[in-house]
């Protein structure tokens, strides 16, 4: 190919990287199932590049089954032109037990991790199940360069009065630290354990990111996973879990193994995925 | 299965079976069994089991140094399990030097056992064919600078030394050179359940008079998975003589499995010949932890093991 080595041909659709995409997602996310096929649908990237994998976790539940069910029928109707798969998980006690209330989308994402481990993808493109990215998302994601690049996504409103204060400062979502508590240790009786971990979610230490005039990158930051595109590599060394003292949650907690591991983590300021709310409404 | 009486501490796992060695004293020669694990089996794997050990080897009958994804499974097993103490033996005859460098930089591993056996260069080379012991000793060296230039405790590096006829009027010779730069450990010789000459007359002669014959400390504790996902009962049963099944079918496998429990009642009562391979093992007689003996002869309650250290 004389022309691609001259740089002659760009943009030929062998050239782009394949991408696995991964939504876990679950029945309190159903509100945003269309938007999210919609938006996938619409994705400026050549199919034949790409996979769409939904993570569900079924508890055994007709609410569970019902959402399963739907998910079927309409990725099916969809009629995608890419591979498309659904993984499903079944919790256990035992997961509760380990993870408390984030055991629905550790389990999801990890069989979400090993499906595109097994598969010879390049990256993994996880996407939260009510961020539905808008057309260009992946392109400009993918000219970043960093191991897990993100973009940003609108902070969702909440009936509580401080969250809506904060919604207009926290505009995009941006982790200024990682929470570590160390006080709180991982055998304590579940609940009490959620309890405690829920009270510090609470507490808002969401912020706007410290942007300068001009930039549009911060590295080796931590961040939210509803949008964020990881290479091959970095999920072969870490995953998406919560760390044994307590961390936040497990997107958290996975930008700060990969920090510590030497990869490079990307928030991109200018890049920014919706968040939709059960009532229809776009941030 | 957290309510279980049984106690699980001490996870080993094979990534894959490979050596670059043919020691005299080990069995890996006589293996029959040669593959790899996945490393979406080993995420797996850790994902589900390493969280609840305490010591964890994540290499078994292989040469970790030949890894190919040695710091990506020792990243796993430590990101599961950051509290767990993990255990590597290597004969260091080779330097994985970008691997090393991201274990020193992250603190991967928390014993490296290294097998640097024989007195002098030449019964080194002849007990463990396939190294060299200025090689090994060069490579322990820069390992060493590297922990320096990273002001990094971990991993401790322990050279270890089977004591033999052969070897033991070498010991302080051995102990000497070492004093100043790492830790040393002294190791037993074991017949791998019959299969290698030993002399109990000697053995008692180094060590002591046998220990009192107590149940078998790996039965209640240790889940040694093979590459395959086989789960054996015994760190020794190297060709899945007493294969229990596949913890890739059950993760529950080493709590449910009713040939387990039934070793473990064959135990109790003393029936140790009913086992073949228990019926040849010598490892019992020296190679023990004094609480676990104290605890069936004293009818103590379950001690937590120590972690693993020779």
């Amino acid at each position: 190919m004389l022309g691609l080595r001259n740089g002659l041909v760009k943009n030929l659709p062998n050239n782009k990287p394949t991408i696995y995409i991964a939504i876990p997602t679950g029945p309190p996310k159903a509100y945003a199932l269309l938007y999210m096929l919609a938006s996938l649908k619409n994705l400026d990237y050549p199919p034949s590049k790409i996979s769409v994998n939904f993570g569900v976790t079924h508890h055994g539940s007709a609410n569970s089954e019902a959402f399963l069910q739907q998910l079927k029928q309409l990725l099916s109707a969809s009629n995608f032109k890419c591979k498309t798969s659904i993984q499903t998980t079944h919790p256990t006690q035992e997961d509760f037990d380990r993870w408390g209330s984030y055991y629905g989308v550790i389990l999801n994402v990890h069989a979400l991790r090993l499906s595109f481990l097994q598969s010879k993808t390049q990256y993994f493109w996880l996407l939260g199940g009510d961020n539905p990215p808008p057309r260009g998302t992946l392109k400009t994601l993918l000219k970043t360069k960093g191991d897990v690049v993100s973009a940003s996504v609108n902070q969702r409103s909440s009936k509580k009065k401080e969250y809506k204060i904060n919604q207009k400062l926290c505009y995009p979502i941006y982790w200024q630290y990682i929470w570590k508590p160390k006080d709180i240790p991982m055998d304590l009786e579940p609940s009490l354990r959620d309890t405690l971990r829920t009270a510090w979610t609470e507490f808002s230490f969401l912020d706007t990111p410290p942007r300068k005039d001009g930039e549009r990158f911060i590295h080796n930051c931590v961040f939210g996973s509803g949008c964020s595109l990881v290479r091959r590599e970095v999920l072969e060394y870490v995953g998406y879990y919560l760390g044994s003292g307590g961390t936040h949650s497990e997107d958290l907690h996975f930008c700060n193994l990969v920090n510590l591991r030497g990869f490079d983590t990307v928030l991109d300021l200018d890049t920014r995925c919706l968040h939709f709310d059960e009532d229809g409404t776009v941030y | 299965m957290s309510n279980h009486p049984d106690a699980f501490t001490h996870l080993q796992f094979e990534t894959a079976t490979n050596c670059n060695a043919k020691c005299t004293f080990c069995s890996h020669p006589k293996m029959k069994r040669h593959g790899t694990m996945p490393l979406t089996k080993i995420i797996d794997l850790t994902y589900n089991l390493a969280y609840k050990a305490k010591t964890i080897c994540p290499f078994h009958m292989q040469e970790p140094f030949l890894e190919p994804r040695l710091d990506k499974i020792l990243s796993n097993v430590r990101s599961f399990n950051p509290q767990a103490y993990i255990v590597v033996y290597t004969n260091m005859s080779i330097y994985p030097e970008k691997q090393l460098e991201n274990i020193v930089k992250w603190g991967l591993i928390d014993d490296l056992i290294i097998s640097c056996y024989g007195g002098t260069p030449e019964q080194h080379n002849q007990m463990q064919p396939g190294t060299d012991y200025n090689t090994v000793v060069e490579n322990i060296k820069r390992l060493i600078k590297l922990k320096d230039k990273h002001k990094h405790g971990l991993p401790n590096i322990k050279v270890g030394y089977l004591i033999t006829k052969e070897t033991r009027p070498y010991l302080n010779t051995f102990r000497k050179y070492w004093a100043d730069t790492a830790t040393t450990a002294l190791f037993h010789y074991d017949s791998w359940c019959g299969t290698k000459p030993y002399n109990i007359e000697y053995e008692e002669k180094v060590w002591g008079k046998s220990a009192p014959r107590v149940p078998c400390f790996e039965l209640y504790n240790s889940q040694i998975i093979h590459y395959d996902g086989t789960l054996v009962p015994c760190c020794l049963d190297y060709n899945n003589d007493m294969a229990l099944g596949n913890v890739f079918d059950d993760y529950h496998l080493w709590w449910t499995s009713p040939e387990l429990k039934e070793m473990r009642k064959l135990h109790e009562q003393g029936r140790y010949s009913e086992i073949i391979m228990c019926s040849k093992c010598t490892k019992w007689r020296h190679n023990h932890r004094v609480e676990w003996i104290n605890y069936w002869i004293n009818k103590q309650h379950i001690p937590v093991p120590s972690a693993m250290n020779p």
